[in-house]
């Protein structure tokens, strides 16, 4: 789903008047985000869904305290990255979970192009942390360089050249499977 | 990556960050090199995979329930924290001005006067007398209800 910032300011405004309806709008507009920067964090589905909850509870408990709604996006972006930390500092371990569960994207069918993503969300988490994150919101229809740089603490001009070394980190990381990416059958 | 020298400015090329020059020189190569052209075509497909999101499924109702339940749930704490300070302070209280005078001029007390049966010295004796006076009753009182204040707020808290 598109996430105009326009429809983001006027739904933060409403929501944070209480209005439920808002807050829903607010969680379909923004779930598909949060959950696959989550998710490309954790790498487990279930965990994810639920730390995307998490991360939506927070959000609306501290929504008050959002000056600027423009800046929505990038708030609640940094509050999944700190989520996801929380719950590595209680957990304490890392776990390696399959591939096998990934949610089928809307509109997306046949093994052929579940193996391609596979492949890729494989590259992807062997990536640091700092880069799933870069890659996933740089990648994201709408959010400007300058959001990124802001949640990734670095200058919205430097975020083009932080954005190239992660790429050629995944794509170092893809080598040997260029062949499958490629075909079609 | 591959065999040609210009692969590696491909994904600079997809990210904008060649200059005019070094694009249309690229862009000529690109025309002839059909490596290059397969790297494209990969880097698309991992572009395309990068922006798409996965659906966590329906979770709008289940977010909205939790947070309504926060909201009346923090009132609530603050009642209870209210109510249970209150009651730690009237046991203290009790306790202090009621239970040790009560102790102190328990007739037992004085029937077995301490000084003798427990060979203090007296330094301590006169130390012992002093917790008979209001002043020092009362101090002990408000250091009791300070304690269980501090108590409550940091089990309530957790
Ligand atoms: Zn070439």
């Amino acid at each position: 789903m598109k996430a105009g910032k326009h429809a983001i300011i006027e739904l933060v405004k409403r929501s944070q008047r209480g209005d439920e309806q808002a807050m829903s709008e607010l969680i379909t507009m923004l779930k598909g985000l949060i959950y696959t920067i989550i998710f490309r964090m954790v790498k487990d589905p279930e965990l994810s869904k639920d730390l995307t909850q998490d991360t939506f509870i927070r959000f609306f408990l501290k929504i008050q305290k959002i000056k600027y709604p423009e800046q929505t996006r990038a708030w609640i972006c940094k509050m999944a990255r700190n989520i996801v930390y929380d719950y590595y500092r209680k957990a304490k371990k890392h776990e390696t979970v399959s591939f096998e569960e990934i949610p089928e994207p809307k509109g997306v069918s046949g093994l052929e192009k579940r193996h391609k993503k596979m492949i890729i969300q494989d590259a992807l988490a062997r990536l640091t942390e700092r880069d799933q994150m870069l890659l996933t919101m740089a990648y994201y229809e709408g959010f400007s360089l300058s959001e990124v740089g802001d949640v990734m603490k670095i200058p919205a001009k430097n975020v083009k050249v932080y954005l190239h070394r992660a790429r050629l980190r995944l794509r170092k990381e893809l080598e040997g499977h260029k062949n499958e990416l490629l075909s079609t059958r | 990556m591959n065999s040609c020298p210009h692969a590696k400015n491909i994904i600079a090329y997809r990210l904008g960050l060649l200059n005019k020059g070094e694009r249309q020189k690229f862009e000529a190569h690109l025309e002839q090199c059909s490596a290059c052209q397969q790297e494209i075509r990969l880097e698309s497909i991992i572009e395309q995979e990068l922006a798409t999101v996965s659906d966590p499924g329906q979770i709008e109702q289940y977010v909205l329930a939790a947070v309504r339940l926060r909201k009346c749930a923090a009132p609530r704490l603050s009642w209870l924290y209210i109510i249970r300070m209150g009651v730690y302070a009237l046991a203290m209280i009790t306790c202090a001005l009621v239970f040790i005078p009560w102790l102190l001029e328990f007739p037992l007390a004085n029937l077995f006067d301490i000084k003798i049966n427990l060979n203090l010295p007296a330094q301590l004796y006169a130390f012992l007398e002093g917790f008979s006076s209001p002043f020092v009753i009362l101090a002990i009182g408000l250091i009791l209800i300070a304690a269980s204040s501090i108590y409550s707020y940091i089990a309530l808290r957790e």
